[in-house]
């Protein structure tokens, strides 16, 4: 497998640092050349923070991606001009003319897990599942904090066994639903990201 | 052999301990702040290795200051505004000649600016910041192996040139987290130079133009002037041992591409258009090397995050035009810099620029 490009778009608070960091040490653990810079904005809370991620099995020099191969989006504050090949987003937030699939990762963290933070390990499953990175439990093991590892494991294991038919059915199931759309206007209106997701996810 | 993913701030900090340190005084400003968190946790386990958080740069720097006249290897971290700050305790440190390491993390000034972008604007601070003639000596890495590196350098030429020596690094290589084995970086230590406290002598340590006997020589030119000459002329030969940079890419074209820190891997996709400068130590400069280098190129261009600073220094030095690719507003991309190219009629023919583009240039 060669190298990729990934870049995770979000805002503070929304686990871009922490899926950036996973994914980085996994593919430490598995001898990968990896380069991970954080991009964030200082001065508004709740304002962009993006991870660019480069990997590959000779060193890298240049860690700026300005082409990304997957974006993983959890909110549309990214760089105006990245372009890529394809879009792992969260509800709502695939642009026109783009290829990707839209994925509901906070709200399946707290369905299936019971707290929205697990939707990041299934964003990262469902990453390295799109990015081909074949990784081990050992793997995993070593690459992760000891702090909630087992469910960590099995929400990544999870994000990483949807498959294009799964993706459908969840989605059908969550359309109704406009979390996202709950979600932005939680967040929107100065609600810390974590509550915004129990809220939006809360049935009305 | 161990390789770990290793942010930049972290791998300063850790070139800091296997130099010897053991003071830090700091204040926290984005994008140094991780060297001070390190410093701290790393402080409640090493007794050793002594933690202040000051109020302010001013108090850190002069900390510092005197932790080295105590007899610690002393360092700080800060960022273009704290930079500021510090800059009469930088003369003091040079007057009196305080071995000592300051780390700034460049980001886009002046002011406040952008506190998490990456800039290179401060380089004729860390030569001129503070008041009067003085030999600075500045480093400025490329990577984060190279961050532990020439932290280790930096240590050992403030020991060896008895100086306040600077670290320069920037948001994007600070903030980078990047496969490294700094175990595998093997630098020499030099030990300590100067007496610590309370030995039994008395010393003076004042700014103020003495004779070796500490009387005030404020009205003497002449000792003045042969007490400066001692200390240039010292610290130059200091300076002569760590010349370090890089002469590389494609040496047969006809260009030379100056660029130093960052800037060079993310220019890499130019790599087979141009040969590279890269100066490592920034100051003093690189006058013999860059005099043997440069002539074997017909044009020279300078790519750095700052309006002409440095393409300025090279041009005096070499009394020949060069050309400049200004990256502004921690614009670091090869984007910006083939826009730049394209600007100034240098952009190699396969590369393509979007004329649409909403980035400035020069």
């Amino acid at each position: 497998m060669s190298g990729k490009s990934i870049v995770i778009d979000g805002v503070g608070g929304q686990g871009v640092r922490v899926i950036g960091n996973t994914m980085a040490s996994l593919l430490t653990v598995m001898g990968y050349e990896v380069t991970l810079l954080f991009d964030y904005d200082s001065s508004v809370r709740g304002g962009m923070s993006e991870a660019f991620l480069r990997y590959d099995r000779a060193p890298i020099d240049n860690f700026v991606v300005e082409r990304a191969d997957v974006v993983l989006r959890l909110a549309d504050r990214g760089p105006v001009h990245l372009s890529t090949d394809y879009v792992i987003a969260d509800l709502g937030l695939t642009k026109p003319g783009e290829t990707g699939e839209e994925i509901p990762f906070l709200q399946l963290g707290v369905e299936k897990f019971g707290r929205d933070l697990f939707g990041n390990m299934i964003a990262l499953g469902r990453l390295l599942c799109v990015c081909d990175v074949d990784f081990t439990d050992e793997h995993l093991t070593a690459a992760l904090p000891k702090k909630y590892i087992d469910d960590n494991i099995a929400a990544i294991k999870y994000g990483y066994g949807l498959d294009r038919d799964s993706i459908k059915q969840i989605v059908a199931e969550q359309a109704a639903s406009t979390f996202a759309g709950r979600y932005a206007e939680k967040v929107l209106a100065g609600v810390a990201p974590s509550e915004a997701v129990e809220l939006a996810a809360a049935r009305r | 052999m161990t390789k770990k993913l290793v942010q930049g701030n972290e791998a300063v900090f850790k070139g800091a301990v296997k130099a010897g340190a053991t003071f830090f005084a700091g204040y926290p400003i984005s994008p140094s702040s991780e060297i001070l968190a390190q410093a701290s946790v790393h402080a409640a386990s090493h007794p050793e290795f002594r933690f202040l958080q000051e109020e302010d740069e001013i108090a850190s720097v002069n900390a510092i200051l005197g932790g080295s006249l105590a007899g610690a290897k002393s360092f700080t971290a800060t960022s273009g505004p704290g930079f500021s700050l510090m800059q009469e305790a930088v003369g003091y440190g040079h007057k009196v000649g305080i071995p000592c390491v300051i780390v700034n993390v460049m980001r886009v000034g002046p002011g406040t600016g952008m506190p998490t972008m990456p800039g290179q604007g401060d380089l004729n601070q860390t030569r001129y910041g503070s008041t009067g003639d003085y030999t600075s000596i500045v480093f400025y890495p490329s990577t984060v192996a190279e961050c532990y590196e020439y932290t280790i350098h930096a240590f050992n030429a403030a020991e060896e040139s008895r100086s306040p020596v600077i670290l320069l690094s920037d948001a994007f290589l600070g903030h980078l987290n990047e496969v490294a084995d700094l175990d595998e970086i093997d630098v020499p230590v030099v030990a300590r130079t100067l007496e610590p406290l309370a030995k039994g002598s008395t010393r003076l340590f004042s700014g103020v133009a003495t004779y070796p006997d500490g009387e005030p020589a404020t009205a003497d030119s002449d000792e003045f002037i042969r007490q400066y000459y001692e200390s240039r002329d010292q610290r130059q030969a200091v300076a002569e041992k760590y010349a370090f940079y890089e002469h590389g890419w494609n040496k047969d074209a006809e260009t030379l591409v100056i660029a130093f820190g960052i800037t060079p891997r993310v220019a890499r996709p130019l790599a087979p258009y141009f040969a590279l400068f890269r100066p490592i130590r920034i100051w003093p400069t690189l006058d013999k090397e860059l005099a043997e280098i440069a002539p074997r190129y017909k044009k020279i261009i300078v790519i750095e995050g700052s309006d002409g600073q440095y393409a300025n220094v090279v041009e005096r030095m070499l009394l020949r035009r060069v050309e400049r690719v200004p990256l502004l507003g921690g614009r670091m991309s090869i984007e910006a810099i083939t826009l730049g190219l394209d600007h100034i009629g240098m952009l190699p023919a396969g590369f393509a620029v979007d004329k649409t583009s909403p980035v400035k240039v020069g």
